[in-house]
């Protein structure tokens, strides 16, 4: 085919448009959230007592962390997907979520004093959040990529990684529904390390997925 | 590609994009222009000297009409566009972009065939004979015979809709032939 008979077929179709980015994400990410919070309540089940003042504002508190680190990670992933939109100063978002989490494990030592930290790190259910966290990520992750193939990305990698943040803020906000480790120190250790699987799984399917 | 004055290009997208059909054309071919000057710079800089100009240029072109919804009407067209054709033609170079050769057996299949038509074994061409037959057929009627959505539809028993969107789907498998053949 010659450029020109391409031109004619690109000419035909250029009323063509896909939706724009952030409306496209608000469409996948709203519902999977939902989604996912039905699954929890269906499986594992919300944590005892969960309507109850006292519980409602620890499970804010763990809210307080990864929703922020979700809405950063959406917020890269959307710039990063747009040509010459990313600045690297944007990063700083993602000092929202750590200062937040050392800020209340600062608090919580404070409190309750340092004596016995590895106990309240350990938790009770850690291997079972090494678990749920990721898993509740993937769908998020898929999500995100798929978000991301709409645009037109030039750092897959860094893509990839802000894609992951923002699954594992999602995930991990719906797995706090059920989770009953509430120490900083617990999310420091298990939320973080079910993180680093995330970021380990983006990064890998960066190749494969992000380029065009 | 250098920024256009005023942009220029700008202002030809943004008619494209309020369905300007003749100013995406005329964008397009400003567009194939600058980028066959841009293809052969950078051949002669990263030595990808038996790469097929015309196959870069096109794949480019792709490129830019399939992720045109990434560009912001609001700011000027020329560095999105740059950033899209340097990304592509980086890609190309950097996956060894030579893929052009055309093997020997189905050279003397067209040579015996009695066809007085030129031969195209230009990427694109063979690409397009990857795509499903109907999807073939909606591509070369509106690239090469220049016919309108309501004929061929009427020619495959499809909906005007159907065709516009079977169209656009079959460009985007194209490009995403393109890579494969690439990797």
């Amino acid at each position: 085919m010659k450029t020109e008979a391409l031109i004619n077929a690109l000419a035909a179709d250029a009323m063509t448009q896909p939706k724009p980015l952030a409306r496209l994400a608000a469409m996948v990410l709203v519902p999977l959230t939902a989604v996912l919070t039905i699954a929890v309540l269906m499986t594992i089940g919300f944590r005892s007592g969960f309507q109850t003042s006292g519980v409602l504002a620890i499970t804010s508190m763990k809210w307080a962390i990864s929703v922020p680190l979700a809405l950063a990670g959406v917020f890269l992933s959307l710039k990063l997907a747009l040509p010459l939109q990313f600045r690297r100063f944007s990063l700083v978002l993602l000092a929202i979520p750590a200062g937040l989490l050392l800020a209340m494990i600062a608090w919580e030592l404070n409190k309750l004093g340092v004596e016995g930290w590895q106990t309240r790190m350990t938790g009770r259910y850690g291997l079972e959040c090494l678990v749920f966290v990721p898993l509740f990520s993937l769908l998020p992750l898929a999500a995100m990529i798929y978000i991301l193939q709409q645009g037109a990305v030039m750092r897959p990698n860094l893509a990839a990684l802000a894609a992951s943040m923002a699954a594992t803020g999602i995930g991990a906000s719906v797995y706090e529904l059920h989770c009953t480790d509430d120490s900083p120190l617990f999310m420091a250790l298990w939320y973080v390390m079910g993180l680093l699987i995330m970021v380990g799984i983006g990064q890998a399917l960066a190749a494969r997925f992000l380029r065009w | 590609m250098k920024p256009a004055k005023n942009d220029v290009w700008g202002e030809m997208m943004r008619a494209a994009l309020n369905g300007d059909q003749k100013s995406y054309h005329a964008l397009l071919e400003l567009l194939a222009r600058r980028l066959r000057a841009n293809v052969r710079a950078a051949q002669a800089r990263f030595g990808g000297g038996n790469a097929d100009v015309e196959d870069i240029v096109q794949e480019v072109l792709l490129a830019v009409h399939l992720k045109k919804n990434t560009w912001d009407p609001a700011l000027p067209f020329a560095p999105w566009v740059n950033a899209i054709a340097r990304y592509k033609i980086t890609d190309v170079f950097r996956r060894g972009g030579n893929r052009k050769f055309v093997q020997i057996d189905d050279m003397v299949a067209e040579i015996a065939a009695p066809e007085s038509q030129e031969a195209d074994y230009s990427d694109a061409e063979r690409l397009i004979g990857q795509l499903e037959s109907r999807a073939q057929h909606i591509v070369r009627a509106i690239s090469l015979n220049g016919k309108s959505f309501g004929d061929v539809g009427k020619e495959l028993k499809m909906q005007e809709g159907a065709v516009r969107v079977a169209l656009h789907r079959a460009l985007a498998k194209l490009a995403q032939l393109y890579r494969r053949e690439e990797a």
